[in-house]
């Protein structure tokens, strides 16, 4: 096929401006995700090693790994993320959970609403930091305390998203489920919950980062272990180089957290890709 | 349907039974208690010093057997005021502390009474513990400088404490100096950045913040101090098993004994590594600490003056809004 | 050429005494569009294969297709909404789009929706789009208030108010019920007729090209298999046999050999 030349009345014509998103290859957005952390731990390293951060300002790069390894060499590494991880897990677990029925039930119905979402928004308003007394004095200072305090302060953003979610679920897709026969926990768990899907992952996100608050928190008081133990340790003792290496572990934790919900949206929601704006 | 209702019981069950673990956790650490004795719950003891040194050689608990009674080792706490919610909840019954800081919660409630003290160590070679720090560069020379200045204590502690006998002292009237009431791991990061202008370093502050170059005012010890070291315990434990409490002490004196003639030993008790472990020249000054240590005693009636005398100054500046009676916050191991 | 379509815009300007938007405009000449070699494809499926095409300025345009042709692909390019892999494309700077669903912005009222991205400037000329759309007075409606045939109107007024030299119609009635449809199918050939754009009218319905498009063209496999002009008089009568021997043809070369006779 030969090419036509283009007619010489052509005038003013342009090729049209690209208005879609650049599809970018795999690879390169991955590379990019990391640029910026990069360039902050470059900055860190220079600033450490040039002088130009004091180490009780800032520890060095260095000093954090140092602490890295004696906690590893210690085996405490280990320890602390194992049991900050059976009480943030049972924490979200537990507060997740009774966020995800409250929210549910309080967007399916209007008797759930008028019941619980008023509970809910009080709930809401009150620091779960400020309830750390009365728990005390209600659960003592053991693992049952922890758990509460955790799942205490997942619950509510949980019920805040997942209300959202279902609220925002297409009325008319229910109405025809209702139409199938569906009623109550059925219509919940095949029309609503998967529809809420998103809001309810994006809630997980918040949750897990929740509980990492809440693990400072909860381990400051009568905790031997945990990662919101060496928090407090590394304060008691004026470690900075430990107090930065907590701040890197949550940092990574933070990313990991991402990184599984990322992965869950993938296996739980294989259509979200055809209807996600980006 | 009865499908969905089975899965929403599993779910159930699933999270009553998790839950029920949790709970079933936090009895298991009590483990190895002795039906109907005492037991004596304390605090985390850390890495150095007596009670770490018991803790893992086991001492508290072989002692406390003799008398019927068993030791739970609970965890640590990041302030003072959540130790004292910890006791309130019956979480620990004995805790070690200091006057000046029990006051507060003495003052409101008779569930807590101080059995022991310890005399402050005169010993000259005995490391300072305390001290009223500037930044070196400060203009400030004295504490008559400190007018206008603002001053991190810790609230109702013995920061606070030291600085009203250190104005007192140097004839300074007590309002005329600010003080902002700071945590010690707070005031380290605001006196660091210059946002206030001078701290009464204690404990683990003390040495940190010298090591960094503050220049040193004047230390506790050169003021009239009145502030002991003391040991407290919750009034039930101390009314209805007192000798399980002078076990405790009794194995508390025997150790401070030979931590003074083996100091080495006790630190590092746990862990040569970590945030908790010290080294160097900080190691030196810990060595120094235990062998000039003093040995902690039954209090007795001739040491309510210690009591009055600190809550005194206390009550005169406003920090307590209510007298306390020595009698009533002392306990007296000897005559129960 | 380009002079004339340069004052057509200052007139649309509210402030210019001229009450419309370039009615009974100059008789336009020259190229709306022109793409020559266009390819591209979906992994192994090519949806075009290297296809030529001229539009004259003024001049409306069917294309026709069975499904997943690339007749969308094709609208998508021209709306620079998709990018080919190979040929040039040219079209002119001012081109709007239109698709099936109304594609309105929920939170903003009627008019908001219509001057969408303009100037506050562009009020006047927007109320005059809505009205010539059937629409007048529901500039402060929200869109969730409207049936679906009033929001593709508002869908059209967004479109017009631009004053665009060529108008990508994609699919815009298939959503509609039969009467509205027709009502919708009158009322775009009125504004085609009135405004002079150059128009590219996506559709199923080979009825709908016939009676509204002045050439036709079918896209099979890749290719233009028809590029048919329609020379028939406005208004067009369905049982003209000329419109019916039209029809016949495009849907046998669309393969719906049966439907042809």
């Amino acid at each position: 096929m030969t090419l036509q030349a283009v007619r010489p009345d052509a005038v003013g014509l342009e090729p049209p401006e690209y208005l879609g998103s650049a599809g970018r290859s795999r690879a390169l957005s991955i590379g990019l995700r990391f640029v910026v952390p990069f360039l902050l731990l470059a900055v860190w390293w220079y600033g450490s090693s040039s002088g130009r951060i004091p180490a009780d300002v800032l520890a060095s790069p260095g000093a954090v790994v140092g602490a890295l390894r004696e906690l590893i060499a210690t085996g405490q590494l280990g320890d602390f993320l194992l049991a900050s991880g059976r009480r943030a897990g049972l924490g979200v677990l537990v507060g997740a959970g009774a966020g995800l029925l409250l929210g549910v039930a309080s967007g399916l119905s209007a008797l759930g609403e008028e019941l619980i979402d008023p509970v809910m928004q009080m709930k809401r308003a009150v620091p779960f930091l400020a309830l750390v007394p009365l728990f005390i004095s209600w659960f003592g200072v053991g693992e049952t305390f922890k758990i509460v305090l955790i799942a205490v302060a997942a619950t509510a953003p949980m019920y805040a998203y997942t209300y959202l979610g279902v609220r925002g679920v297409d009325r008319k897709v229910v109405e025809a489920a209702r139409g199938f026969g569906l009623t109550g926990i059925r219509l919940a768990v095949a029309v609503v919950l998967p529809s809420a899907l998103p809001n309810i992952l994006m809630a997980l996100r918040i949750c897990l980062s929740v509980s990492l608050t809440g693990l400072i928190a909860a381990e400051q008081i009568g905790a031997t272990e945990g990662i919101g133990y060496l928090v407090t340790l590394a304060q008691q003792y004026y470690r900075s180089d430990y107090m930065v290496l907590c701040i890197a572990i949550y940092a990574l934790l933070g990313l990991t957290f991402d990184l599984l919900i990322r992965g869950v949206e993938r296996l739980a929601m294989p259509w979200h890709g055809h209807v996600a704006a980006r | 349907m009865s499908k969905f209702r089975r899965r929403a019981l599993v779910a159930l069950s699933l999270v009553a039974l998790s839950l029920a673990a949790a709970c079933g956790s936090s009895t298991d650490a009590a483990g190895g208690r002795a039906p109907g004795g005492a037991v004596l719950k304390l605090q985390d003891p850390g890495n150095s010093g007596p009670l770490a040194y018991a803790k893992r050689e086991g001492i508290l608990e072989k002692r406390l057997a003799s008398v019927g009674a068993s030791v739970e080792w609970g965890g640590s706490y990041a302030s003072f005021t959540a130790t004292f919610d910890a006791v309130r909840s019956n979480s620990i019954n004995l805790l070690q502390g200091a006057i000046s800081p029990a006051l507060g919660y003495l003052a409101n409630g008779k569930d807590i009474k101080i059995f022991s003290v310890t005399d402050s160590v005169t010993d000259p070679a005995a490391p300072q513990t305390d001290g009223l720090v500037v930044p070196p560069t400060s203009p400030i020379k004295s504490v008559k400088d400190l007018v206008g200045k603002q001053v991190a204590v810790n609230k109702g502690g013995k920061g606070e404490y030291l600085l009203l006998l250190a104005l007192v002292q140097a004839g300074v009237p007590v309002d005329q100096v600010k003080r902002v009431y700071l945590n010690p791991d707070q005031a380290a990061s605001a006196f660091a950045t210059g946002k206030v202008d001078a701290w009464w370093a204690i404990v683990r502050a003390y040495p940190e913040v010298v090591a960094k170059g503050a220049r040193v005012l004047v230390h506790g010890r050169d003021l009239p101090d009145r502030d002991l070291t003391i040991y407290a315990a919750r009034t039930d434990l101390l009314q209805q098993h007192p000798d399980a409490v002078r076990v405790f002490l009794q194995v508390l004196q025997e150790l401070t004994e030979q931590s003074k003639k083996e100091p080495e030993k006790f630190q590092n008790v746990f862990l040569s590594q970590g945030p908790t472990a010290v080294s160097g020249p900080r190691l030196e000054v810990e060595i120094a600490k235990t062998r000039t240590a003093a040995i902690p005693r039954p209090i007795t009636q001739a040491d309510y003056a210690y009591i009055s005398d600190v809550a005194g100054v206390f009550r005169k500046y406003g920090v307590l809004s209510v007298d306390v009676n020595p009698a009533d916050v002392a306990f007296d191991l000897q005559k129960s | 050429m380009n002079d004339t379509r340069t004052e057509a815009v200052e007139d649309s300007a509210p402030n210019a005494g001229t009450p419309d938007l370039n009615v009974n405009g100059p008789t336009v000449n020259g190229l709306a569009v022109s793409i020559r070699g266009l390819r591209k494809s979906f992994g192994p499926k090519s949806v075009l294969a290297g296809i030529d095409l001229d539009i004259e300025r003024g001049e409306f345009l069917a294309l026709l297709g069975p499904s997943g042709t690339g007749k969308t692909t094709l609208l998508r390019i021209l709306a620079g909404l998709e990018r080919q892999d190979e040929g040039t494309v040219l079209v002119p700077p001012r081109r709007t789009t239109v698709y099936q669903e109304p594609r309105l912005v929920q939170a903003r009222r009627v008019l908001a929706n219509v001057t969408l991205g303009l100037p506050r400037s562009a009020r006047a000329a927007a109320l005059r789009a809505l009205a010539e759309v059937g629409l007048e007075g529901y500039g402060r409606a929200w869109p969730a208030t409207l049936s679906g045939g009033e929001a593709q109107r508002v869908a059209l007024a967004r479109a017009l108010v631009r004053d665009p030299e060529v108008l990508l119609l994609d699919e815009p009635f298939a959503a509609l019920d039969a009467l509205t449809r027709l009502q919708m199918q009158e009322l775009v050939a009125e504004l085609c007729a009135r405004h002079r754009p150059a128009v590219v009218l996506v559709t199923h319905d080979v009825e709908e090209a016939v009676r509204l498009a002045d050439r036709v063209l079918v896209l099979r496999d890749g290719e233009f298999v028809v590029d048919e002009r329609i020379d028939l008089p406005s208004p067009r009568d369905r049982n003209d046999p000329a419109f019916v021997a039209y029809r016949r043809l495009f849907l046998s070369r669309l393969g719906v050999a049966a439907a042809a006779h």
